[in-house]
């Protein structure tokens, strides 16, 4: 097998800004003329195929039911916007019947043989497509498929905002579940996200990257805070922000995805 | 099925000869148990051993016709009472049965038990198909100590018959201390399941334990065809975690005291992964 990595990224709650930030890093290791594979594990709330304006005719939903190949599923994304390496994308179906069969048909039998279809897939994206980043963008919360797209990762970043129900949800997180999952390989690092800069009610703390302040917070949450990225109005409130990380370049906002890239890139 | 097999399959995946054995054949729904016991039952009636099917979860003419259905035709063996059926069936449709071993109140394990002995009477180097325990238990309150008793007399007067038997059991429909408790009554331990993995599934068939003869535990491929269940030549070694076909070295691990084989390390560490998170119920 390749010595790809898989990335997944998680949060307590949601709008934490996962998904913005896993396609804009998919579209960063692309450009610099990686193989980079997206998908979107988000299956009781899918949003991807909507962040790149997609609608495949095979949905991540038709492998785990194994109607599909991974090949069928997967979209070439990087093409149009010009990538040096190639990305490569695996939506999930936003229609409700998808969703509602997800979410409430299936009995474990069938979850477990919906697994080890992903488990397949993915050993035929390191093997067949020589992807050098397999990124998995995964539901909020302890659900079903948030845990099992994390056991299917190497390294799990855990997204979230400086606010007590973000800090404290994800400590009783990684309480429950990362610390399992760690016995056997994982590591997990913290991105900050959507950090207040000079919001009237923020914390003297966090107004601007204050190094003690994560240090701090590092310790409180016992993980390592790899990236702390600041809120952007013109970004995180923008009704179609699209991979902003790759389109205006000279944005604090990309400078700072560009920085998160790098750090986590040999981890 | 090949003649020299006791139960399908058992040519390839036991080496010498089969000892006469009380397995316990573990399965989920569907995968192909009950005909498996079917051809059990006809490789012994061809070869002159008298046979008793007791039954929960058909009648004595739906197992008739479902054999004939596969070229075993019973008819005569069943005229001439080298086969016999103990129906636990009919008594949901008020008890009209084609049998003269007909079980009214299965709930009482003390009249299941006497039932067979009455149909084995007379028989000796017997074959018998106990399909289901699981049938069994869900007509009854039982305790398990009193079940495994009922059980572990069963195995023994069929192996003071020189007997073969074949117990089944779905697992899905019990819990895991029953089913370790099951483990222990029997000589044997047959496993099947459904690999779901591709676009078709696929059925394996393993022998997990046999006292008594050396034996393969690789899980074998095996098909439902026309003409019965046919075990397919090559033991697949697969990954306990994608189910892939293993083509290079497998990584092993133990996990549980099972000693499991993967295709890579990644499958090894997701498996352990979610074991950690699943538990039990990961399997």
């Amino acid at each position: 097998m390749s010595l790809g990595k898989t990335f997944a990224f998680h949060s307590y709650k949601g709008g934490t800004g996962k998904t913005t930030l896993i396609s804009n890093l998919a579209a960063l290791y692309a450009m610099s003329g990686k193989t980079v594979c997206l998908l979107d594990f988000d299956l009781y709330a899918p949003s991807l195929s909507t962040y790149f304006r997609k609608s495949p005719s095979f949905y991540l939903n038709d492998l785990l039911k194994g109607e599909a190949d991974i090949s069928d599923v997967l979209v070439d994304v990087g093409s149009e916007l010009g990538v040096n390496g190639k990305l490569l994308a695996g939506f999930s179906s936003p229609k409700k019947e998808d969703v509602n069969e997800i979410e409430i048909k299936h009995e474990l039998k069938w979850q477990l043989a919906a697994m080890r279809r992903v488990l397949a897939a993915k050993n035929q994206l390191f093997e067949k497509y020589k992807v050098d980043y397999l990124l998995l963008d995964t539901s909020p919360g302890i659900r079903y498929w948030s845990i099992n797209t994390l056991a299917a990762a190497d390294r799990l970043f855990l997204v979230m905002r400086i606010s007590d129900m973000d800090i404290e949800g994800t400590k009783r997180m990684i309480k429950d579940i990362y610390d399992s999952l760690a016995r056997f390989g994982s590591k997990y690092f913290i991105i900050l996200n959507k950090v207040a800069l000079a919001s009237p009610t923020a914390k003297k703390l966090w107004e601007k990257e204050d190094a003690a302040g994560i240090a701090e917070l590092e310790k409180d949450i016992g993980s390592r805070v790899v990236a702390s990225i600041p809120c952007f109005c013109d970004v995180n409130f923008n009704r179609h922000e699209f991979l902003s990380a790759v389109k205006q370049p000279e944005h604090l906002f990309s400078k700072k995805l560009i920085g998160l890239s790098e750090a986590i890139k040999d981890l | 099925m090949k003649c020299n097999d006791v139960f399908p399959g058992s040519a390839k995946l036991v080496e010498g000869v089969v000892p006469a054995s009380s397995l316990l054949l573990i399965g989920p729904s569907g995968v192909g148990k009950t005909i498996f016991c079917k051809q059990f039952v006809y490789n012994g009636l061809i070869k002159g051993e008298a046979c008793i099917y007791v039954a929960t979860s058909e009648s004595p003419k739906e197992i008739e016709n479902s054999m004939k259905s596969f070229g075993f035709e019973v008819a005569s063996y069943k005229a001439n009472n080298m086969f016999r059926i103990v129906d636990c069936y009919s008594w949901k449709s008020g008890g009209a049965s084609s049998t003269d071993w007909v079980i009214a109140n299965p709930g009482d394990l003390a009249v299941v038990s006497m039932t067979i002995e009455n149909a084995l009477r007379g028989l000796t180097n017997i074959r018998l198909v106990f399909d289901s325990i699981t049938g069994l238990t869900s007509t009854c309150r039982y305790n398990l100590a009193f079940f495994s008793k009922f059980l572990e007399i069963l195995v023994a007067k069929i192996k003071n018959l020189n007997g073969n038997s074949i117990f089944v059991v779905a697992p899905e429909a019990h819990d895991q201390q029953f089913i370790s408790y099951l483990r222990q009554i029997f000589d044997g331990t047959l496993e099947m399941k459904e690999d779901e993995s591709g676009k078709e599934i696929k059925r394996l068939l393993r022998l997990f334990s046999l006292k008594g003869a050396a034996h393969k535990t690789h899980w074998t491929p095996f098909e439902i065809t026309n003409h019965g269940i046919a075990v397919r030549n090559e033991t697949e070694l697969r990954c306990m975690m994608c189910s892939r076909l293993i083509e290079g070295e497998p990584h092993f691990e133990t996990v549980g005291g099972n000693k499991l084989s993967f295709d890579s390390m990644e499958c090894a560490q997701t498996y352990k992964r979610l074991k950690s998170v699943y538990g039990e119920n990961f399997e």
